[in-house]
């Protein structure tokens, strides 16, 4: 649909700024303290680094406080090697994608686009569903070897431990940052925190069963998504 | 309605007077080529752009220039996105202290400006927001509309120029009534000159979503112009 050129219709003079607002500001902005540039990279560059550190960290704690053994999920009985290797490669790259949408500010400073951003927001828990619910990775007999949490209350726990800390991370990274599209930046952002605890979930939980995958894995990220939706559209605009 | 108000006030021989009225009175009609304007426009853009990047980087001593160049298109778009003169001013205001804020944030080579209407839409919702959980009675002494001084006209008649002024006034009240998504869409492409993907990149949405809600306020606005009197430049027809 083409919008008909603005030439027909009458338009405002342009009627500049008063003096005394521009006063105004001035005095305001001689009493309000700014951080330059380079506070802005750190803060980037410090999520960056943060999430997977602190991530991995909390995933061999936990493997290693709850089954005795670093990363459980890597080790206890996966069907096939090269299925386990697929199946991590899906993982991490839904990781790394949410991640980057979601934190792209773009060079026009306004990050990426809605329709990007409202397709990471919608499809990392379906996509993160259908790589690990129709057929998991762990034998069933897995469950035998370990205490493996019922309905996956254990899992979820975790999965909101990682995911708060990216969800801040993130939040630090892009705060004040971003005008445009809050909401749908926050789902994104809530998605692809959501994204990070489901690959440290994949990292330490051993379970097959798919209530389990779904309650305590997948859940998560539906969570997140929602959080991040209605909690980060403020923190995020100027 | 529409055709016989059309008749009853305005015989066909107004029509070139009037388009003199109204540029007397403090209204002009927009150039449709872009190519006249895009040379200069792309300078100034660049010349903020730089200016933002040194203040960014914590270079006080250039507000002033920036301040200088953004000013007047942030002031007439904060005129355009509010109703009433010193919501506009506030407006105005404060968005120069959340870019102050956020300087820090500013990404090097972005078009200042549109990340500045992105950050004045923003605060202009925020505003709009807090306004509809906390109804007040608003006069109408400082409506925009009234605010739009008329420059002296000498080779107008008196009563082409209150014809004139009238039609800003109806340009005004319909702006005012119609919806803010359609409205900033409006003022962004009609008369700010933005694109449809630059304005579709300030406002968080789509390029056609920003055609269709401008296209909808185009027609608004002439559907409630014509309906006081006013007929589309060289259409003779009517």
């Amino acid at each position: 649909m083409e919008t008909k050129p603005p030439s027909d219709l009458p338009q405002f003079e342009n009627i500049g700024p008063p003096a005394t607002l521009r006063s105004r500001v001035r005095a305001e902005i001689a009493r309000t303290p700014a951080p330059t540039i380079s506070n802005a990279r750190a803060r980037m560059v410090a999520a960056l680094a943060t999430v997977p550190v602190l991530t991995a960290a909390i995933v061999l704690i936990a493997s290693e406080v709850v089954y005795g053994h670093a990363a459980m999920g890597l080790v206890v009985a996966a069907q096939s090697t090269s299925r386990l290797l697929s199946v991590s490669i899906l993982i991490t790259a839904l990781v790394i994608v949410s991640t980057v949408v979601a934190l792209w500010r773009g060079s026009n400073g306004m990050g990426a686009g809605v329709v990007l951003l409202t397709l990471v927001a919608g499809c990392i828990a379906p996509i993160y569903a259908a790589i690990v619910l129709p057929s998991p990775l762990h034998e069933a007999q897995a469950q035998i070897l370990v205490d493996i949490s019922p309905w996956g209350t254990r899992c979820f726990a975790i999965a909101a431990l990682v995911s708060t800390i990216a969800l801040a991370s993130f939040a630090s990274a892009l705060h004040r940052a971003v005008p445009v599209a809050g909401r749908i930046r926050g789902a994104a952002l809530g998605a692809a925190a959501g994204a990070w605890a489901g690959l440290a979930l994949f990292a330490f939980c051993p379970s097959g069963d798919q209530p389990h995958l779904l309650v305590g894995h997948v859940m998560p990220i539906v969570v997140f998504t929602l959080i991040g939706t209605l909690a980060l559209s403020r923190a995020l605009r100027p | 309605m529409t055709e016989v108000v059309v008749s009853t006030t305005l015989p066909k021989s107004t029509d070139t007077v009037l388009s003199c009225s109204l540029v007397a009175a403090g209204a002009y009609f927009v150039d449709s080529s872009r190519t006249s304007l895009s040379a200069p426009m792309d300078a100034q853009a660049q010349l903020l752009s730089v200016l933002m990047e040194r203040y960014a980087k914590g270079d006080d001593d250039v507000f002033e220039q920036v301040y200088g160049l953004m000013a007047p298109q942030l002031y007439r778009f904060c005129r355009r996105l509010a109703t009433r003169t010193s919501e506009a001013d506030d407006c105005f205001q404060e968005t120069f202290l959340k870019l102050h804020r956020a300087r820090a944030t500013y990404i090097s080579g972005a078009n200042a400006l549109h990340w500045t209407f992105a950050i004045a839409r923003s605060v202009y919702l925020t505003r709009l927001r807090y306004c509809r959980r906390h109804p007040e009675e608003v006069g109408a002494a400082n409506d925009v509309a009234e605010q739009d001084s008329a420059l002296p006209a000498d080779n107008v008649s008196p009563e082409t120029e209150v014809l004139a002024e009238h039609m800003l006034d109806v340009m005004a009240g319909e702006l005012r009534r119609m919806s803010e998504k359609n409205r900033s869409a409006y003022v962004l492409l009609k008369e700010e000159r933005l694109s449809a993907k630059e304005a579709a990149t300030v406002l968080g949405t789509t390029p056609v979503v920003v055609k269709q809600r401008a296209h909808r306020a185009y027609e608004q606005l002439r559907a409630a112009l014509s309906a006081a009197g006013w007929r589309e430049h060289g259409n003779e027809a009517t």
